[in-house]
């Protein structure tokens, strides 16, 4: 038994964690998270190892861990490695500072909401295969899938004028702009 | 929109690739699972040996002799009843707290009648005078049945919680006072 368990480890190890850490988005909790769940399924891997996919029933064990973890809560300041960038400059640094700010916004989605886009966009999941993962039905995937990327999309956007109101060019108050023209 | 759709699954694959290597994770797991292991076998083992505790205090209990009813705590109809003393606080007299080895010995009816945990204690030391067995209404033996247990009015139900066959629990709190104003008619 530990042969085989040892096997699967060395080979899909690197994976599991891969992807624990686009799901927690935290390197250390992702850590956590795949040695708590390959820890509970060591000893009942003649079982697990006869499946046709184990990875697949790894992955939903470590979903289900990280949605089952005590919540933070949304008030708490959160300490970050990096703080996010918000300058813009050429076309390549701004892909770049777009990607870190969508990273940082995926990490302040609750978390089913990530759950359901780190396996639809990261593990190419289906809706229905999603729903499975989850214990959730169809629509229910559908409608976190929804939520989450308008909030995407709509503090993107915040973020986009607000860095190019930060870092644009500053135009010269003229005599009539601030009150929309005084007749 | 499509761009976010590309733009989340090129954000996903860079930050997986960012990934540190799962260098020592085979042995961190075994870690993790030895102590696991332990732990369940520990909680296991309490588990029996709570088990076997009860089992022996069941047994134990199985061979001491049934503790007899509770006795009607005796107290004369013209006498005024004795509130319980609180246990905590010396009694007072004439304004001044007494010290507790000269305590009056006049104990509660509760105190007096019941253990906490033992059960009714005989009352063959009782200072009051014995019953008067043509007495209608009045309980005639030391042990009655529990059908003839006194009834119990007024201030008495923050004491007495309860009354089972064989062993009623008692509570004793501090601020209760027991009150017996009527007997059985039986």
């Amino acid at each position: 038994m530990d042969d085989s368990f040892d096997g699967f480890v060395v080979q899909r190890g690197q994976a599991l964690l891969r992807f624990a850490h686009v799901l927690c988005g935290d390197a250390y909790l992702a850590e956590d998270l795949v040695q708590e769940v390959l820890a509970r399924v060591h000893r009942r891997w003649n079982r697990i190892g006869g499946m046709r996919s184990p990875e697949a029933y790894l992955r939903t064990a470590i979903v289900r861990e990280y949605l089952s973890l005590r919540r933070r809560r949304a008030s708490t300041e959160r300490v970050m490695a990096q703080v996010p960038e918000t300058l813009a400059g050429s076309d390549t640094e701004g892909d770049v500072v777009l990607r870190d700010q969508l990273w940082h916004l995926l990490s302040g989605l609750p978390r089913k909401q990530r759950a359901v886009l780190v396996l639809r966009f990261y593990c190419d999941l289906s809706d229905e295969e999603i729903a499975e993962v989850l214990g959730r039905t169809r629509s229910t995937v559908r409608s976190q899938a929804s939520r989450a990327l308008a909030r995407l999309r709509s503090e993107l956007s915040v973020q986009r004028t607000s860095t190019t109101a930060c870092t644009g060019p500053q135009d010269p108050p003229t005599a009539t702009g601030r009150d929309g023209g005084a007749s | 929109m499509t761009d976010l759709d590309g733009l989340l699954r090129d954000v996903l694959q860079r930050q997986a690739e960012r990934t540190g290597p799962a260098t020592d994770l085979l042995s961190l797991v075994h870690q993790r699972s030895a102590r696991l292991r332990r732990r369940r076998r520990t909680a296991a083992g309490a588990t029996v040996l709570a088990a076997v505790s009860v089992a022996a205090l069941a047994v134990s209990n199985l061979g001491r002799s049934p503790a007899p009813g509770p006795v009607p705590p005796a107290v004369s109809p013209t006498t005024p009843p004795v509130p319980a003393p609180a246990p905590d606080d010396p009694p007072v007299t004439d304004g001044r707290p007494v010290s507790p080895d000269v305590r009056p010995s006049v104990p509660s009816s509760s105190e007096a009648t019941w253990s906490r945990a033992g059960g009714p204690v005989p009352r063959e030391s009782s200072p009051l005078p014995s019953r008067d067995p043509t007495v209608p209404g009045r309980p005639t033996s030391s042990s009655p049945s529990p059908d003839e247990y006194p009834k119990i009015s007024g201030t008495v139900p923050t004491s007495v919680t309860g009354y089972s066959s064989s062993k009623p629990v008692v509570t004793n709190r501090p601020d209760s006072s027991s009150t017996i104003t009527s007997y059985p008619s039986s």
